[in-house]
């Protein structure tokens, strides 16, 4: 009897294991990311001080053979008080199988640009462009669609993105109560230039209910040797945008140089033109340590002309957990 | 119609298996099995870290076209490769992804819990596999029954390519073998595997862990360590930045730092697996 228990409670642990093991294997990898904000402007002082600005929660796995999924919940400041709400960034699922070909569905952020495709730990400096700020609002063009890439069979890397959605978005749509249709058509385009240099040409056509059309072009050059390339890298990228009929259009362009192994500097220049609003223009410069690539502090400051305002910020970053890489 | 088809046929018998590496070590055992056979392309650069590269979209069209993916694995390609692979939009190198870590046995694995305190660590062992010259034997038996899997015309060729190399191998351990072992100290723990192969001992390691750039205690703590062992060389893989060995050499009396490739193409002459353990015997020794 002894015996068979014995041989019961192997057999039972044996599986136990296995089971777990297998169990661990098919988890989701998960990654937490987290943002805090030091803030001091001489013209907006009530939001002068440290806050919990965000923390992202990822998982991501293959569904099966043919879907991938990525899930994305945002934690983050309410915009009065000190409250938090749970909102889902991102959830979606892409094709893994289809020759030149993803499809994509869910929920996300469309294909509208370079900077629109962040996540506001990956932001080059603190905020986002005033232009992406008034065209989509804080949250960025992120709507629940479908969309597909295809990738051409061109000498340079040639892909076109559509993305077709349905949603709220406060900037956009003027009726922003009801859900509303929008279609992006992204077309990107990156040389080699040499083994060193890359240069990126993109552009963006937009088409909205209520007669709402957006365009959008933006240019890269990514510079990083092949020698000595641990410490020294420079990005200049631009990005000019707008809707309709020049009611509302503006562009920034910034200036990244990596100067030693964990160190940056940035500059960006940031210009937004609303019809009938002053024109709003703003300096920043942002100098980055990153002692690994889980973390990160950044320190930026920043003058908006249009309403006399100096800021400085101080951000930390960290991630823990798995964390995909970013797209170049 | 004929004369088209004739036109067409000559293209697809003869069309040759494009093959895309990680790393050019990769790289270089594929010519070693296949020669001219297929067409092969190394993303990483001999004078490039593997631990960190930008996913550049045209290395996602270059696996785009490839038959077969060829990577070291054990987590070394995990901050680029999956964008490159999701990027490429190729289920022919989701189905043909040869991974050569999975086949050899690997130093410095962790034992109980890992954190990212430790730095950089690789779960899996140490990546840098091909280092030694008896993995990289491993390694291209691997690649000639992948190669021969999918191309069984020229399975006689990459079988002689395989022997003839293994053999080279054998002879050449007989030389590499004969060196008394040296006392060294590197940047990172990427020789590891050429080390142990070849009775050198890495004394101190100038990263206080992988990944993470020398402290100045840290480097102290080095100089003292290289002084009691009389220490003479210190070995600098040519992705990092020598300053900080040089700082160490001048606290060590008779210590010579030298900038070495670790990678095939990563200095001049060297363009194979084979020119890269000569090239190192070389650094150390001479």
């Amino acid at each position: 009897m002894k015996q068979l228990m014995l041989l019961f409670f192997i057999c039972s642990s044996a599986f136990a294991q296995e089971w777990t093991s297998r169990g661990s294997a098919f988890n989701p990898d998960i990654g937490v990311n987290a943002l805090f904000l030091y803030q001091h402007s001489n013209q907006a002082p009530q939001t002068n001080g440290f806050t919990f600005e965000e923390m992202e929660l990822q998982f991501t796995a293959d569904v099966d053979p043919y879907l991938r999924a990525q899930l994305i919940l945002s934690v983050e400041r309410q915009e009065e008080g000190q409250t938090y709400g749970v909102d889902p960034e991102e959830a979606y699922a892409q094709t893994i199988n289809i020759r030149n070909i993803t499809g994509q569905f869910g929920k996300y952020y469309f294909n509208f640009g370079k900077h629109n495709l962040l996540h506001p730990h990956n932001f080059p400096m603190i905020d986002l462009p005033l232009i992406n700020q008034r065209l989509f609002g804080e949250e960025g063009l992120n709507l629940p669609a479908v969309g597909a890439s295809y990738l051409f069979q061109t000498p340079w890397y040639l892909e076109m993105l559509v993305d077709y959605g349905q949603g709220k978005n406060e900037e956009l749509f003027k009726d922003f109560e009801r859900r509303n249709q929008f279609l992006s058509v992204h077309l990107k385009n990156l040389w080699d230039l040499n083994p060193d240099t890359t240069m990126e040409l993109g552009f963006t056509g937009g088409s909205a209910a209520e007669n709402i059309s957006l365009w959008q072009s933006d240019l890269t050059f990514r510079w990083r040797p092949m020698v000595g390339g641990k410490y020294h890298a420079l990005e200049w990228q631009s990005e000019v945008m707008g809707r309709d009929n020049q009611d509302l259009w503006g562009f920034y362009s910034h200036l990244k140089y990596q100067f030693a192994e964990r160190w940056w500097l940035t500059y960006r220049y940031d210009y937004a033109d609303p019809l009938g609003e002053l024109i709003q223009r703003r300096n920043g410069i942002l100098v980055a340590f990153a002692p690994s690539e889980f973390s990160a502090f950044r320190l930026e400051t920043d003058y908006n002309s249009s309403n006399r305002d100096t800021r400085v910020l101080l951000q930390m970053n960290l991630t823990i957990g798995a964390h995909p890489a970013h797209r170049y | 119609m004929k004369i088209i088809l004739l036109f067409l046929i000559p293209f697809c018998a003869f069309a040759k298996l494009n093959i895309l590496t990680t790393t050019t070590d990769l790289k270089s055992l594929v010519q070693t099995i296949a020669g001219d056979k297929v067409d092969v392309d190394s993303i990483c650069k001999g004078t490039q870290d593997p631990h960190y590269l930008e996913a550049k979209p045209s290395y996602s069209l270059k696996a785009n076209r490839a038959d077969l993916m060829i990577s070291i694995g054990l987590d070394l390609e995990i901050g680029w490769l999956p964008l490159i692979i999701a990027g490429a939009r190729n289920p022919e190198i989701v189905s043909h992804h040869l991974v050569a870590g999975n086949y050899v046995d690997t130093l410095e694995k962790p034992t109980g819990a890992v954190s990212r305190s430790m730095g950089d660590v690789h779960p899996l062992g140490n990546p840098h596999i091909l280092l030694d010259p008896l993995n990289a034997v491993k390694v291209a038996e691997k690649i000639r029954d992948k190669l021969t899997e999918m191309d069984r015309d020229n399975e006689a060729f990459y079988a002689k390519n395989y022997t003839d190399f293994s053999n080279l191998i054998k002879e050449k351990m007989k030389v590499w073998e004969k060196h008394p072992g040296k006392k060294v100290v590197t940047y990172h723990p990427t020789l590891s595997y050429f080390f142990k192969r070849f009775n050198i001992t890495n004394v101190a390691i100038l990263e206080p862990k992988p990944g993470i750039p020398p402290s100045a205690g840290h480097i102290l703590e080095v100089m003292k360590t290289a002084r009691e062992k009389n220490v003479q060389l210190a070995l600098v893989e040519n992705f990092f930045d020598v300053s900080v060995a040089d700082r160490v050499a001048k606290d060590v009396p008779g210590m010579k730092v030298k900038s070495v490739a670790v990678s095939v193409e990563g200095a001049d002459g060297v363009n194979s697996l084979v020119d890269l353990y000569d090239y190192l015997i070389k650094e150390i020794y001479e």
